[in-house]
């Protein structure tokens, strides 16, 4: 049946095929793990940037922990909230000194003050190293605030500080990253945020929980919507629901489609410490010894649960700011807390 | 999409006419696609049902599964198609449809260039979305695609009603390129471009079929 040149064309054709698949494959499906492979793949992906959450009464805590991953070269940004409290001024300040952008998270519960402008503007007074300004986090969710409201409230002190505070970069509130909130950010685009973008808006970030949705696809059609001018930052991102078995799967994973799919300028983990499988470090809060992370382990280059790696070379080149002087060799700038508020199970709930 | 299922299903189901068959299908396909700085060559597999109806023309539907993630690189597909018997064992054919589905994100490339630290430049090509998908969560939105695509084969018969058939599959598949430069200062954005690029994107695939009927 089967000519001699038939049996030929059809093997080169399976073979072709098969070897094919071998290449460009995704490197597991969705159900990452830490294994070797992801190891290396999660180094060279690894994007600098960590949100903090300051403890009560003692942001110190962290300090010794934090450095590690500085002189390691995997934190060159962190997000903090709560910048009214003088003690997270100086724990911005730290991070400043050692040569780590701070994102400032200017609270949701100033929002619907009549006042916004004003306390605003007392924010940046008091954190003059914070250069990067998000307003608001999480709105519809944390501030039980429609999209459009936020808007209301957002255009207004966008103008004003873009008048009063020229040297600040500003980012509008980012919407969560679960459920159907990708519509959030389709009605805050209705609501003006194109034209935010387009009167120098720069940032417009965004959270992302999970992969096993079409929620990729959802934050991708309305990311088109925004000009090329806007830079898409997410500014928190882990597995959901979380686990230690799947961090570094996780960044391996989903931080190269994130940029991608999103063009996401800038990936900030979700969370540095916190008593969930959310942190890198846990036992900080409540006194206990520190215990880290498999991903920790990684970035830092100490035992990890896998392999041992080296610790130079993460992924994207950092972005310096107004104000920062690009770090030594070694990582280090020469020159130079309130309660963790969003409660996680509530997030993970929804 | 449930309409589209029971049109299929009695196609396949009622041969309409004599000299119809019934045939079903498996195989892997691969494509290569180049768009500026983005390259993909992505495996899928794929299953179809064809029903021909009246001499050699008929129609066919099938479901393709691109990449081994489960949230997206799914398809579904619907086709008139055209084969033509070369001999008793041997036939070529043709066939020119629509397919729509979830995208791979390995459509989508996002290229930033640092001076110093600072970003200058950032480009994303990325494949348009063009269709609603009823799992969307957005009210409105089109998190889909839907595109054209054409295939010529050849196939031979390799025990009873069982054959082979290998061939190339072109996609017309659209993708956005944005791009703009910044100024590493002020952050200012300029020379935006906004442009949007049509692309054949070939495939080379190897079937194995069975008539039903």
């Amino acid at each position: 049946m089967l000519k001699k040149i038939e049996l030929l064309i059809l093997i080169v054709l399976i073979v072709g095929c098969f070897s094919a698949c071998k290449l460009d494959l995704p490197t597991s499906s969705d159900s990452p793990d830490n294994t070797k492979r992801n190891d290396d793949a999660a180094k060279a992906v690894w994007d600098p940037y960590i949100g903090v959450h300051p403890f009560a009464g003692d942001a110190g805590i962290q300090q010794p922990h934090l450095l590690k991953l500085i002189q390691a070269g995997a934190l060159r940004g962190t997000r903090l909230g709560n910048l009214e409290n003088p003690e997270i001024q100086r724990f911005a300040a730290w991070f400043q000194s050692h040569g780590v952008e701070v994102l400032g998270l200017f609270e949701n519960e100033h929002l619907r003050n009549p006042n916004v402008c004003q306390i605003f503007s007392q924010h940046v007074a008091q954190n003059p190293g914070v250069f990067v300004w998000e307003i608001g986090n999480e709105v519809q969710g944390f501030a039980n605030m429609s999209s459009e409201e936020y808007m209301q409230i957002a255009t207004p002190l966008f103008y004003y500080a873009k008048q009063n505070h020229p040297q600040i970069r500003l980012a509008i509130g980012a919407v969560a990253g679960n459920g159907s909130s990708a519509d959030d950010l389709r009605r805050m685009i209705d609501a003006g945020l194109n034209q935010l973008c387009q009167d120098g808006l720069e940032i417009v970030p965004i959270h992302f929980y999970s992969w096993n949705s079409t929620r990729l696809a959802e934050f991708r059609s309305q990311i088109v919507r925004l000009p090329i001018s806007t830079r898409i930052w997410i500014t928190e991102t882990n597995d959901m629901p979380p686990s230690w078995d799947t961090q570094i799967g996780y960044v391996a994973e989903m931080y190269p489609r994130l940029r991608s799919a999103l063009r996401a300028e800038r990936i900030y983990w979700y969370v540095f410490s916190e008593p969930s499988d959310f942190a890198l470090v846990k036992g900080l809060a409540n006194g206990t010894p520190a215990d880290y992370s498999p991903l920790m382990n990684l970035l830092i280059g100490t035992v990890n649960a896998t392999s041992s790696v080296s610790v130079d070379n993460f992924g994207a080149p950092p972005e310096i700011l107004p104000g920062m002087t690009p770090r030594s060799s070694d990582g280090m700038n020469r020159d130079s807390e309130r309660s963790v508020k969003h409660d996680r199970r509530e997030r993970r709930s929804r | 999409m449930k309409k589209l299922i029971i049109i299929a299903a009695l196609i396949i189901l009622i041969p309409v006419v004599a000299d119809a068959e019934t045939v079903i299908k498996a195989g892997a396909m691969i494509n290569y696609g180049k768009v500026g700085e983005l390259h993909f060559t992505l495996p899928s597999a794929e299953l179809k049902f064809e029903q021909s109806l009246y001499k050699g023309a008929g129609i066919g539907i099938g479901i393709r599964k691109e990449t081994r993630w489960a949230y997206s690189g799914y398809y579904l597909s619907l086709y008139p198609m055209y084969k033509m018997k070369l001999s008793q064992s041997r036939f070529v054919a043709a066939s020119l449809g629509v397919e729509y589905g979830l995208a791979s994100s390995e459509y989508d490339r996002y290229i930033t260039t640092y001076e110093s630290g600072t970003l200058t430049v950032h480009k994303w090509i990325y494949l348009i979305q063009n269709a609603p998908i009823p799992a969307d969560k957005l009210k409105e939105g089109a998190i889909g695609v839907i595109y054209p695509f054409a295939t010529a084969s050849y196939g031979t018969k390799i025990w009873k009603g069982i054959f082979l058939e290998t061939g190339l599959k072109v996609h017309m598949l659209k993708f956005g390129v944005k791009s703009c430069e910044f100024d590493p200062i002020s952050w200012i954005a300029h020379d935006i471009r906004n442009d949007k690029k049509l692309i054949v994107v070939p495939s080379i695939f190897i079937q194995i079929g069975c008539r039903l009927f």
